[in-house]
């Protein structure tokens, strides 16, 4: 089909004309540019678009839409894996429910606590419905609903689950809060017991010991402003991947997020919220001015890509997803995120495997590449 | 050669504060030339080795002996000792 330079989609516009065109305001259009990177042509100093690409922009958010919109109806997986969001499950304003969940795993879970927890603080109120069945009685299991206790305005019917327990053996960890220094180290100890009673090998119950260990300080020392407002969710389960045998481990705390602290570095300060998640993870990239630290991520990274596993990590809007199955093409790439919501959540699937952590050269590497795409 | 058993300390070391209070402790009691004993600890972070080996090495003229730690240990001992250049002696 031949183009004619006056068919309307090779109109420009200005961008007052191409947010009209897209019906949001000056300030969205210019995030959705950003981060869409519509290309865009300068005349006379200012910028200008493409009909074409805003239709393009239009379409891959109508498709999105409805992509929602058909998740709305049907079960929710919420794992490392899946691409659902807890938002799915909000079926109206402040109203969850837990019934949709298909499937949820540590990570999963953390995410909805932190979202819960995070909306309680500014809802008057916020309603679950759950009933008796699996996915609810597991949630109950792992001490879900006993850390939402603390949050007065979070609502649901107690009775339903008041006689539920049920004995499930993959539960290696139910859900923590560590609320003070040191305390990850005895439930990373407690961990590694039960994980060489139940026959995994030495090195991956060590490598989860180190993730706990060094994830939990990174929050106990930078989610919030306040001390007593500081604390640390972790819980782990354990499955079968394939033919293999893997533990998956989820961190989660609702305070600053990554990228917010990293920035209060003057040598941070102008980088866009995704490439501070991303550097973050690069050695001695730390939120602490003219310090030696910030090995602590690249360190969870490295044993991520030794073990040739998966990693997710969530900060505010922005997920970031790490595939390492296949070595010689390992993939970092943006997702959307499962929970919109403050602070941090990581989800890292660990193999039953013998394996070395990667020295750290190979993750500064693998990100600048990334960076540099 | 004074040998300190790690294990007093716990079998998970990480956390950089807990390994500045762990070398603040030791500061005062020990005597140089040390060794670490890994025995028993499962793991260490490289922010609680930061604090701890560089430290004990800069008595002992950048060098410290290592006995008895899993590969584990010894994989983040290397990367801390690579940062700090120092020297480890692994038996």
């Amino acid at each position: 089909m031949s183009q004619h330079k006056d068919a309307p989609e090779n109109k420009l516009l200005t961008i007052e004309e191409a947010a009209e065109f897209l019906g949001v305001s000056r300030g969205t259009f210019n995030k959705i540019r950003h981060e869409n990177k519509i290309p865009e042509i300068v005349v006379g100093k200012r910028p200008r678009f493409f009909a074409s690409e805003l239709i393009a922009v239009l379409s891959r958010r109508t498709s999105s839409a409805t992509k929602q919109r058909k998740k709305m109806r049907n079960k929710v997986a919420l794992n490392v894996l899946s691409d659902d969001s807890v938002e799915d499950l909000e079926t109206q304003k402040n109203i969850f429910d837990l019934k949709l969940i298909a499937q949820i795993d540590p990570y999963g879970a953390l995410s909805l606590l932190c979202k819960l927890i995070v909306r309680a603080k500014s809802a008057k109120k916020v309603e679950l419905l759950i009933d008796d069945r699996s996915i609810c009685q597991y949630l109950k299991t792992i001490h879900f609903f006993y850390h939402l206790e603390r949050e007065e305005n979070i609502l649901w019917d107690r009775k339903i689950l008041q006689d539920a327990t049920i004995q499930d053996t993959s539960i290696l960890m139910p859900i923590h809060a560590i609320r003070v220094k040191g305390g990850e180290r005895i439930i990373a100890e407690n961990l590694l017991r039960l994980l060489r009673q139940q026959g995994f090998k030495d090195p991956v119950g060590r490598a989860i010991s180190i993730v706990l260990g060094e994830l939990a300080d990174n929050t106990m020392t930078h989610s919030h402003e306040n001390l007593s407002e500081r604390v640390c969710y972790v819980s782990a389960k354990r499955f079968i991947w394939g033919e293999s045998n893997c533990i998956v481990v989820g961190v989660a705390d609702p305070g600053l997020g990554i990228p917010t602290t990293l920035k209060r570095n003057p040598k941070y300060s102008d980088l866009s919220q995704r490439e501070a998640l991303l550097a973050s993870f690069r050695p001695y990239v730390t939120s602490w001015k003219d310090s030696p630290r910030g090995k602590g991520l690249t360190d969870v990274m490295s044993i991520a890509l030794g073990n040739r596993s998966m990693m997710r990590v969530e900060t505010g809007d922005i997920c970031l997803s790490m595939d390492f199955r296949d070595k010689e093409n390992p993939i970092i790439r943006f997702k959307e995120p499962m929970a919109d919501v403050n602070g941090t959540r990581f989800g890292l699937i660990l193999i039953d495997t013998n394996f070395e952590k990667t020295d750290r050269k190979a993750v500064d590497v693998l990100i600048s590449e990334r960076v540099g795409k | 050669m004074t040998v300190i058993k790690l294990i007093q300390y716990g079998a998970v070391l990480t956390g950089r504060e807990f390994g500045a209070d762990v070398m603040k402790g030791l500061a005062t009691q020990v005597t140089y030339p040390v060794c670490l004993d890994f025995e028993g600890v499962e793991s260490i972070g490289s922010s609680f080795g930061d604090e701890v080996i560089p430290a004990l090495a800069s008595h002992q003229d950048n060098k410290i002996s290592i006995k008895n730690a899993n590969e584990t240990v010894r994989s983040i001992l290397r990367d801390v000792a690579s940062d700090a250049g120092i020297k480890l002696d692994m038996a």
